[in-house]
This record gives C-alpha cells, sequence and structure tokens, in this order.
C-alpha cells in the first residue's frame, strides 16, 4: 500500500551496493518469515490439541488445517522472496514505531491507575516524541486539548464507563 | 401489490410523525459522530443508547438505533478516507482508495461519492428488502453447512486478491487471519486455543483490536516521517467537493453492483456488511478494464464497497425479522430491542405488529434522506480536518484509538494488544503484505470451522460433500477460477511493468 513509496536507492555510488541488493529481498523476507513463523507456532501448538475424527472435529483440526496451510504459503512467499529480488529498500522507521508503541505502553499503564485525562495527555505527548522537530510547547498545548476533548466526548457525551481522573490508591 | 402500498403508507405514516423524524435524525447523528471515532463502532454506538430506548415506543426506538446503525457506517468512511483509519471495520476497504483520492487532493468528492453510494445502495437495499424477502428467505434456507462452507471461501480467496501485491502474500494474509481468528476458546468443546496462558485471550481477539492495531496503528507508524504533500488550496469551494460528470458516471455501475453484492451477503444470515463491502470490492478490480488504477485512487474502489456495506445493512434486516436469526452481534442487539419491548420478532412479526415491521422499512428511506441532508454539508468541514498539520492529528488520533480500545474490555492487555498488532502490520505492510484480507479472515474464520464441521458432521465424514452438493461445487470452482484468473493477471501485470522499466 504504501510501502511502495518509501523510495528505493538501489544505487550507492553509482553501482549497485551489495547492502541494496540482499535488502531488496529483505522486506519479503521478514514479512514472510513472521508469517511462517507463526504458521509454524500454530502447527506445533494444534497438534497438541485434540484433532478428532473428520465426523466430529476436535478443537485442534482446523486450528492444524489452518496453520498448516499458512507454513505453506508463506514458504512458497518465502522462498520466491530469496530467488527473486522483490523492488524497493528496507527502511524501517524506528523512531515513529518507538514513539507511537511507547505512547500505547504509557496509556495502558496510566489509564488503569490515574484514569482517562492524563492517560490520553501522556499518550500525545509520548507519540509526539516520533517527529522530527518537536515543539514543546505545542506538544504541551496539545496534550492539554486533547485529554479535555476525549474527556468530554467519551466521559460527558458518550458516558462510557470510563474513571476521568483517578488517584492510584 | 395493493397490499404492498397499503402497507407502505401504514409504514410512512409511522415513519413521518415528528417523533420518528426526530429520533431517527438523533440516531443518524449520534452514529456519524461514532462512525468516525476510531475503535467505536456502531455495535458499540447501538448498546450505548440502548438504554435510551427503553423509555420509547418499539418502533421509534427501532427507528433510532438503526439510524445509528448506518450512521456509523457511513461515518467509518469518513475516517477511512481522511484518515486512512477506518473508523468501522467494514469502512476498511475504503481506506485503500479512498485514502489516495483524498491524498490528490479528491477528499471532497470522494466524501460526495461515498454518501451518494451509501444512500443508493441502502435505497435500492430497501426496495430489495420489499420486494424479496419472502424469496431471499426460502434461498437461505435450502442453502446447507457445506454451501456455507464454500460460499465463505469464495470470500476468502476474493479477500486474498483485493490487495494490489502478488496474490500469494493476499492468500497468506487471509490464511494468518484465519490463524489469528483461531485464538480464543473454541465453541464446541470448550477449549482454550492459542491463549498461551494470557487470560486476556481467552475471549479471543476483539476485532477492533486486530483493525485499528494492523491498519491504524501501522499505518500512523509508516506516516509520520513521510513528507507531506503540501496542498496550497486557500478554500475548497462547492464545486471541487461535486464530482465530474465523467466521475459521477464511472461509479453508476459499480454502485449497481455493490448494491447486488450487498443485497446478497446483507441478507444471508452470518455473513456481514463487512464482508459484503470487501467482496464487491474484489468484484469491481475484477469487472473493471484496468485494475491497476485499484489502490490508487479509483472511483469504483470506494462507490462500490459504499452501496455493498448500506444495502447489507438494510438486507441484514430480513432473517433478523422474518427469521429471528439475527445475522451479526448489531442485528442481535437490534432483536434484543425488540424483546425488551415485548415483541418477538419471527414470522408474526409481520402480521402481529405490521406498524412496527413496515414503521421500520419507511423509516429506513427517511433516515438515508437524512443522511445524506446532514453530511452532505458537512464535507467542506470534513475536508478541513485534512488541513490539520499531521504532527498535530497523529497524537490526537492515538489518544481517540487507544480510548476506544480500551472502552471494549477497560482492559490494558487489549492496548498491549493493539501495540501487538500495529508493530506486526507496520513490518507486514513493509513488505508488502496488505492487512485488508487478513481483517476478512479472521471474521470469516470461526464461521468457516463452524460450517465445515457441521458439514463433516452432516455428511458422516465424508468430505466429498463438498463437491456433490451443487451450490457447493459450483462456489468451489468459481473460488478456484478466481485464483487462477488472480495470479495469471498478476503475472502478466509484473510482465507489463518489467518491459516497461527495461
Amino acid at each position: 500500500m504504501c510501502a511502495e513509496d518509501l523510495g528505493a536507492r538501489r544505487h550507492f555510488l553509482g553501482k549497485p551496493s551489495f547492502w541494496a541488493k540482499s535488502m531488496r529481498n529483505m522486506r519479503d523476507i521478514i514479512g514472510g518469515g513472521l508469517l511462517l513463523a507463526s504458521g509454524m507456532i500454530g502447527l506445533f501448538i494444534a497438534a497438541g490439541y485434540d484433532l478428532g475424527t473428520p465426523r466430529r472435529m476436535g478443537a485442534g483440526a482446523y486450528p492444524l488445517l489452518v496453520s498448516g496451510a499458512l507454513t505453506m504459503v508463506s514458504l512458497v512467499v518465502v522462498s520466491r522472496a530469496v530467488l527473486r529480488p522483490a523492488e524497493g529498500a528496507l527502511s524501517f522507521a524506528v523512531r515513529p514505531a518507538l514513539a507511537i508503541l511507547g505512547s500505547l505502553m504509557a496509556f495502558a499503564i496510566v489509564m488503569p491507575f490515574f484514569g482517562l485525562i492524563p492517560a490520553a495527555a501522556i499518550s500525545v505527548v509520548v507519540a509526539s516524541l516520533g517527529q522530527r522537530h518537536a515543539n514543546p510547547i505545542h506538544i504541551a498545548l496539545l496534550a492539554l486539548g486533547v485529554s479535555l476533548a476525549c474527556w468530554l466526548v467519551f466521559v460527558v457525551g458518550l458516558k462510557l464507563p470510563l474513571a476521568a481522573l483517578r488517584s492510584p490508591l | 401489490m395493493m397490499e404492498l402500498t397499503a402497507n407502505l403508507a401504514l409504514g410512512f405514516a409511522q415513519a413521518l410523525s415528528l417523533t420518528n423524524i426526530f429520533y431517527c435524525f438523533v440516531g443518524v447523528f449520534v452514529g456519524t459522530l461514532v462512525g468516525v471515532l476510531p475503535g467505536i463502532g456502531s455495535l458499540a454506538a447501538i448498546s450505548m443508547l440502548l438504554p435510551v430506548t427503553f423509555y420509547l415506543n418499539p418502533g421509534t426506538a427501532l427507528v433510532m438505533l438503526a439510524g445509528v446503525y448506518y450512521g456509523a457506517e457511513y461515518g467509518g468512511s469518513i475516517a477511512s478516507i481522511l484518515l486512512n483509519l477506518p473508523g468501522t471495520t467494514s469502512s476498511a476497504v475504503v481506506c485503500l482508495d479512498g485514502h489516495p483520492m483524498a491524498k490528490r487532493g479528491k477528499a471532497g468528492v470522494a466524501l460526495f461519492i461515498t454518501a451518494i453510494g451509501s444512500f443508493v445502495g441502502a435505497m435500492l437495499g430497501i426496495v430489495v428488502l420489499l420486494i424479496l424477502t419472502p424469496r431471499l428467505v426460502d434461498v437461505a434456507l435450502s442453502f446447507g453447512p457445506a454451501d456455507y462452507f464454500a460460499i465463505m471461501l469464495l470470500g476468502l480467496v476474493a479477500a486474498a486478491t483485493i490487495s494490489s501485491g502478488s496474490p500469494m502474500k493476499g492468500i497468506a494474509m487471509v490464511l494468518f487471519g484465519l490463524v489469528i481468528g483461531c485464538v480464543g476458546t473454541d465453541i464446541d468443546t470448550g477449549q482454550p486455543r492459542f491463549t498461551f496462558g494470557l487470560p486476556g485471550l481467552v475471549d479471543g481477539i476483539s476485532i477492533v483490536v486486530l483493525a485499528m492495531g494492523m491498519f491504524g496503528v501501522s499505518e500512523i507508524i509508516a506516516s509520520i516521517l513521510r513528507p507531506k504533500e503540501q496542498e496550497l488550496q486557500s478554500r475548497i469551494t462547492v464545486r471541487e467537493m461535486i464530482p465530474t460528470y465523467g466521475e459521477m458516471r464511472q461509479a453508476l455501475l459499480p454502485i449497481l453492483r455493490g448494491t447486488a453484492v450487498g443485497s446478497f451477503f446483507g441478507a444471508l444470515p452470518g455473513t456481514g456488511h463487512t464482508i459484503a463491502s470487501f467482496m464487491s470490492y474484489a468484484l469491481e478490480k475484477k469487472v473493471a478494464r484496468d485494475s491497476s488504477r485499484f489502490g490508487h485512487g479509483a472511483i469504483e474502489g470506494i462507490a462500490a464497497p459504499e452501496s455493498a456495506n448500506n444495502a447489507a445493512c438494510q438486507t441484514a434486516f430480513i432473517p433478523t425479522l422474518a427469521l429471528g436469526i439475527p445475522g451479526s452481534a448489531t442485528m442481535a442487539l437490534m432483536l434484543g430491542a425488540l424483546m425488551i419491548h415485548g415483541i418477538t420478532p419471527g414470522p408474526r412479526l409481520v402480521t402481529d405488529h405490521p406498524e412496527v415491521f413496515w414503521g421500520l422499512i419507511a423509516s429506513f428511506f427517511v433516515g438515508n434522506i437524512l443522511l445524506l441532508l446532514l453530511n452532505i454539508p458537512l464535507i467542506g468541514i470534513w475536508v478541513r480536518v485534512l488541513r490539520i498539520p499531521y504532527n498535530l492529528l497523529y497524537p490526537a488520533v492515538i489518544a481517540l484509538v487507544c480510548i476506544g480500545v480500551y472502552s471494549i474490555n477497560n482492559n490494558p492487555f487489549d492496548i498491549g494488544l493493539l501495540a501487538f498488532f500495529g508493530l506486526l502490520g507496520y513490518v507486514l505492510r513493509l513488505g508488502g503484505f496488505s492487512p485488508a484480507p487478513a481483517l476478512v479472515g479472521f471474521v470469516l474464520g470461526p464461521m468457516v470451522e463452524e460450517y465445515l464441521r457441521r458439514a463433516l458432521l452432516l455428511a458422516q465424514g465424508d468430505a466429498t460433500v463438498f463437491l456433490t452438493r451443487p451450490i457447493s461445487a459450483t462456489v468451489l470452482f468459481m473460488a478456484v477460477a478466481l485464483i487462477v484468473w488472480a495470479s495469471w493477471s498478476h503475472s502478466k501485470q509484473r510482465r507489463r511493468s518489467a518491459e516497461a522499466t527495461a
């Protein structure tokens, strides 16, 4: 979808660099590899469940089937990726990924203890750290505004059973 | 025919009462707002408003809830187009072409087309509802579990071919969705599967978490450092919002096809509007003259799924009201609302409480018109949301997603799952694996298993039943044909682009 517009730097100093060539496969391999791993884990676990008979399928039959299918198909994808190089370079956005994941973790930790408003504010702050040039004043204002707006919409407006502010004791 | 007109007259008399119009409006308005919020979809919105309906009479209650239902669907596509973040799971497919359209400055057009597509789809869906209710019920009843299984399989294959990448990757993602769908407790045996001893997984993974993670969070991670195209528009004129004549003409047939697909899948119990919108997208891609446009802002890619979505929303009431079988969780809520008021849906509903049934049908007309009237003027406002600098927008969206997900179970574990799927979705995206087929696999997975089990049980373990039953065999054949077709056209495309760059 949007991976294609991450630019491809195939040539370094005019020659296709070794890194560029092997990294061209890397995206497919890593993605396919993750799926392959999931499939194999699934196979391993599902085989431990009761499989039953075709007439009365047990708990493990269907998971085994789909995990097996996933394993086979992702094997095909990975082997194709190794044999036939794909396009584009690998550019994993490290800082945004860390910021977003950190923001989610912050929310998950703060929410049960301190309530909605602090949690929303913290998640906004941590998420904003993923930008290149983060202006602290903008971030602070945004955090304030978003948390108040969320409170208005979710707690006051929609009356969701979420604690707006809570003491951790 | 006379009877139909008399019934409709009764219905409209009900629907056009001031109380009903008012509550219809409230429902549609709240529904759209809630639909825009990522993570909170029509299901949550309806359950939140259910208590309000206790004090209303049953017809009005149903009218309001139905308004929330299709209002939320429309709101969901607003978020999909503007933010590439599905507001509701069924609008996930609108991200694929809606957001590229927005990036090219055609957000207003996209929103307009979705409004029109939704409206037409809903209207025609209502007509289908009226005309075909008795017949659809018969057809649906003649489908056995083996046939349902084959249809699900066709749906899965179609989903695999949605993404513009290689069909193999699509199939892999569908299978991944199927595997994820196994997480939880097996219904038949009560055995926890794939739960890794984590209590948060025993009830399975919420579809909201999966959708928000793999679509929303991964999208945000990918977008933060992406250079933004600056649009130097000082003001969006009404003219820019309205599609050109050519675009409308392009959208016409897809809308009709989408309505057909949506009406079919909506009426079939068990399949919902999510499946309808995905299948309609896949169909459009197959039928289009130049399918490489899909994924980059093809009008058909948003018009058809929206029509399918709304048509399915309407026809979903058929099995619910006529058979008392809710086709989806949302329909189950509607059933619940009716029963709270002492009305039992089923074949007796139409005869015992005609004013409820026909009032509801008529309110669909009214509600959809209200939806259109409400939202067209707001398109200008929605488009302005795009102009908010992304650096300010995305932290707010993250907070919204967190709250939406957290509100499902008040369990921080769900946020952890969200992060997991967000990261996974991002890495997979980098590799060219689209998340959409995984979502379909996840939604259909439990049903696929259920029908497989039942089919084999009825066939005494004989697996050839799928080939001996005519419906099942035909559908399976179509599925195979689809895979072959998709692989062929994909490799043709690869050869073409290889020749072009050589």
